[in-house]
């Protein structure tokens, strides 16, 4: 009975997810991958995971395995992007991994409960709207530069098949401020204004989704969808009151300025990953993934500012411009291909070495800048390699296996030239390109 | 009992990452906005009142209490510069050079480059306009056009001399036309383009080319030019630019031909513009901007590129350190002296 209501469950729970959601949200996991073996596998993990990295990858692998894992990891990424041979110094990003796996059973029914944190040791999150035309590496400025926690719960709906999901939480940020009182004309330190701000951070979510089935004993097969979001930066200024000298009539009564500005801060599109993992031999896995992301649906990143006044009989006297409109983004929906290997090269009764390797190929979703926006973006080709350390009955007090991997990447962005069609554009023609060098280490552990 | 095995194996765990990342705690880095791509097409912004530089009084980097300066032209190598003026003085007008270290150390005095000393001179020399050598282009001769009498002449400098010690070639290189050109050229620039020397040059209120291989440049055998056009798509010869639609008048003016970082030439015209009165502003002297990846059909910004505060004409751009810097003319008390502004 319960293995009969249990995929409706995790069915409801999904759909519940996608109802509660806002639209999109970006995060650094997108960008340089989670934990040490997936990383080092060129993030072809989809259907390879069963530890607290599931919490991405394909949620339905928390349930996979029947330990209580508890995975601290830190990771550094230092990308040394260019434009025209300079390095633009593009924040590292940098941070503590925290993930939990903790399996149930009740009767048949075996279920798990995941959670993954993402916690940068620079800040917790950067909110920026940058002028329209400002160059930037689109897909790094700002996207790393964030927190990210995400929970899951994960069923086995029959032995070898498995489905998960969940939400990410992220937050945004709506802020107002707002002015009230008189303001003196001949003497702007007579005014008396009464301020108030109002700020929130309000938390947002997204939900992911994902199922896995082992086919064979050889080979599992996995799905992942990560849903889109879009984080907008709301912000707000209003000054309400009378405008004259102390003691005069006022020459405005109850005139106003507003000020309202909403722009883009940072941008996920959805994502569909299919994956495999085979087993040739004991020792061998190899893994692929590919993953389609909906860039075409990415918005301008430029803030729409509206204004408004009144100040009565002199609102002829003042002209406030119209909203700007910009040019659409004109991004495209990509598909990324990455593929990973990890071989069990040694093996002992207390300690077990694997080795990894992995590639990925990310196309560039971003148009030739060749108008007013200089968003600077090039193919990513990563490789990866690491190394897992698995040692078995180190302490009484930890009688399962204990695991540390660490791993390396660099990503490698080609050089890409921009060539404008005016002339006259204030930027020019630019060249964009560079690496990305990523470290890592993730220990594991279970219980 | 678990709780307890669960803390005691996190915890030194824990304790290592913190040590790691403190090993890589170097706080912000500042954010993707170092070193950004400069076209150099403006706006520029005049440098501003700095008291803690005591070698210039920005905007001016150049004066001479001896002298009007006019018609700068500017070659940059790292943080050095070298500028070329015309100097108005109560003898003589000629073209005379300043080199500088650093902007915010101002420019060494000012030395004679080029005299009037041909017949077909007319007793002045202005407007230098060069094409760099060594150690900008290494074993690069340098060459410098100049105006005079109303024909544009030049000289060149072995690339041993740094562009120091000058040769001027026996006669003006380019003359008036008489026809479309009228009879009195003035204000060279001069772009180096492969193998060939493109001379710009005012005449007539507008700006006209005229091309010349760099070989007989340089062998100061300069004799035939052939007269471009600066719309090819009509039948008759047109000037490169005209005064744009917020102009009255357009005058001196510097030209360059780099290449771009995606590897095509694009080609610069700064030049002096009268603006026409508005109703919130009166007519005055400013500076303007024409650009084009032909060669030809030059588009020109919509607005000047210098803040229209005080009247300032005769601009030189060259790219500086992360952007580009504008040397113009503005009045310095009693004497006309080089101001620079910024970008962005």
């Amino acid at each position: 009975m319960k293995r009969a209501t249990s995929p409706a469950a995790v069915v409801a729970f999904v759909a519940m997810a996608l109802a509660a959601a806002d639209v999109a949200h970006a995060n650094p996991i997108d960008a340089f991958g989670y934990g040490s073996r997936a990383a080092a596998m060129g993030g072809a993990a989809t259907a390879a995971s069963e530890d607290s990295s599931a919490n991405y990858y394909n949620p339905a692998g928390l349930v996979r395995g029947h330990d209580l894992r508890i995975d601290i990891g830190y990771r550094y990424a230092q990308p040394l992007l260019r434009m025209n041979g300079r390095d633009v110094g593009v924040d590292a990003s940098r941070g503590f991994l925290v993930g939990i796996v903790a399996p149930g059973r009740i009767g048949p029914f075996r279920f798990a409960f995941g959670a993954s944190l993402w916690l940068p040791d620079q800040r917790l999150t950067r909110v920026r709207s940058l002028p329209f035309d400002q160059p930037r590496f689109v897909l790094f400025d700002n996207r790393p530069q964030r927190l990210y926690l995400a929970a899951n719960l994960a069923i086995q709906i029959v032995p070898g098949l498995y489905v998960g999901g969940g939400l990410t939480f992220m937050s945004k940020t709506a802020g107002q401020l707002f002015l009230k009182g008189s303001v003196a004309v001949s003497d702007p330190d007579a005014s008396s204004l009464v301020s108030k701000i109002d700020v929130d951070l309000v938390a947002v979510r997204y939900p992911q989704a994902g199922i896995l089935w082992e086919a064979t004993r050889w080979l599992s097969i996995g799905v992942t969808y990560r849903h889109s979001f879009v984080l907008n930066l709301d912000q707000q200024f209003r000054i309400d009151g009378n405008i004259g000298n102390p003691g005069l009539t006022p020459i405005v009564e109850n005139g106003y300025f507003a000020a309202h500005s909403i722009s883009i801060d940072l941008f996920q599109p959805w994502q569909l990953t299919g994956g495999a993992a085979l087993r040739l031999k004991r020792e061998l896995l190899l893994t692929f993934d590919v993953t389609f992301a909906r860039w075409s649906e990415f918005p301008v990143p430029a803030a729409n500012l509206t204004l408004g006044l009144d100040i009565g009989v002199y609102n002829d006297k003042v002209m406030l411009p119209p909203p700007r409109s910009y040019a659409p983004s004109r991004f495209h929906d990509i598909v990324i291909p990455r593929a990973g290997v990890e071989w069990r090269a040694w093996q002992r009764p207390k300690i077990a070495i694997d080795l990894r390797a992995g590639y990925s190929y990310e196309p560039t979703p971003v148009p030739d800048q060749i108008g007013e926006s200089n968003f600077a973006d090039s193919d990513k080709h990563t490789f990866s390699v690491g190394a897992g350390f698995e040692l078995a009955r180190i302490t009484a007090i930890l009688p399962r296996p204990l695991a540390i991997d660490v791993h390396f990447a660099g990503t490698y962005l080609p050089p890409r030239a921009n060539r404008k069609i005016d002339a006259l554009d204030p930027v020019g023609d630019f060249v964009a390109d560079g690496v990305i060098l990523q470290l890592g280490l993730m220990i594991r552990s279970r219980f | 009992m678990r709780a307890l095995t669960l803390v005691a194996t996190c915890a030194p765990l824990t304790c290592a990452l913190l040590m790691m990342s403190g090993c890589g705690a170097s706080g912000d880095s500042g954010g993707g906005a170092e070193h950004l791509p400069v076209s150099g097409s403006g706006p520029f912004t005049p440098l501003e009142p700095d008291p803690s530089l005591d070698q210039i009084s920005p905007p001016f980097v150049l004066a001479d209490s001896t002298a009007d300066l006019d018609d700068p032209w500017v070659v940059d190598y790292g943080d050095q510069m070298a500028l070329w003026v015309t100097a108005r003085r109560a003898n003589v007008t000629d073209i005379e050079h300043a080199d500088s270290f650093a902007l915010e150390q101002g420019f060494l005095p000012l030395a004679q480059a080029i005299l009037p000393d041909r017949a077909w001179e007319a007793g002045a020399v202005t407007g230098a306009s060069l094409v760099a050598g060594d150690p900008v282009v290494p074993g690069g001769v340098w060459v410098l056009f100049y105006s005079g009498g109303g024909a544009i002449g030049w000289a060149t400098a072995p690339a041993i001399t740094l562009g120091h010690n000058w040769t001027k070639a026996p006669g003006p290189a380019i003359v008036a036309d008489g026809a479309e050109e009228g009879t009195e050229l003035s204000s060279p620039a001069v772009v180096r383009l492969d193998d060939r020397v493109r001379v710009y040059y005012l005449a007539e209120g507008a700006i006209w080319a005229a091309e010349a291989p760099w070989s007989d440049v340089v062998a100061g055998n300069a004799t035939t030019w052939t007269r471009l056009d600066g719309d090819p798509s009509t039948a008759e010869r047109d000037p490169m630019l005209r005064a744009p639609a917020w102009a009255l008048s357009i005058g001196r003016f510097t030209a360059r031909a780099d290449k771009t970082a995606a590897g095509r030439v694009r080609h610069d015209l700064y030049f002096t513009a009268v603006t026409a009165p508005t109703s919130a502003q009166a007519s005055i002297s400013t500076c303007g901007f024409a650009s084009s990846f032909t060669g030809d059909r030059f588009e020109v910004a919509p607005v000047p590129i210098l803040p229209l505060r005080n009247a300032v004409h005769a601009p030189a751009e060259t790219p500086y350190r992360d952007g580009a810097l504008l040397l113009y003319i503005e009045r310095a008390g009693t004497r006309d002296a080089v101001a620079a502004a910024h970008s962005p």
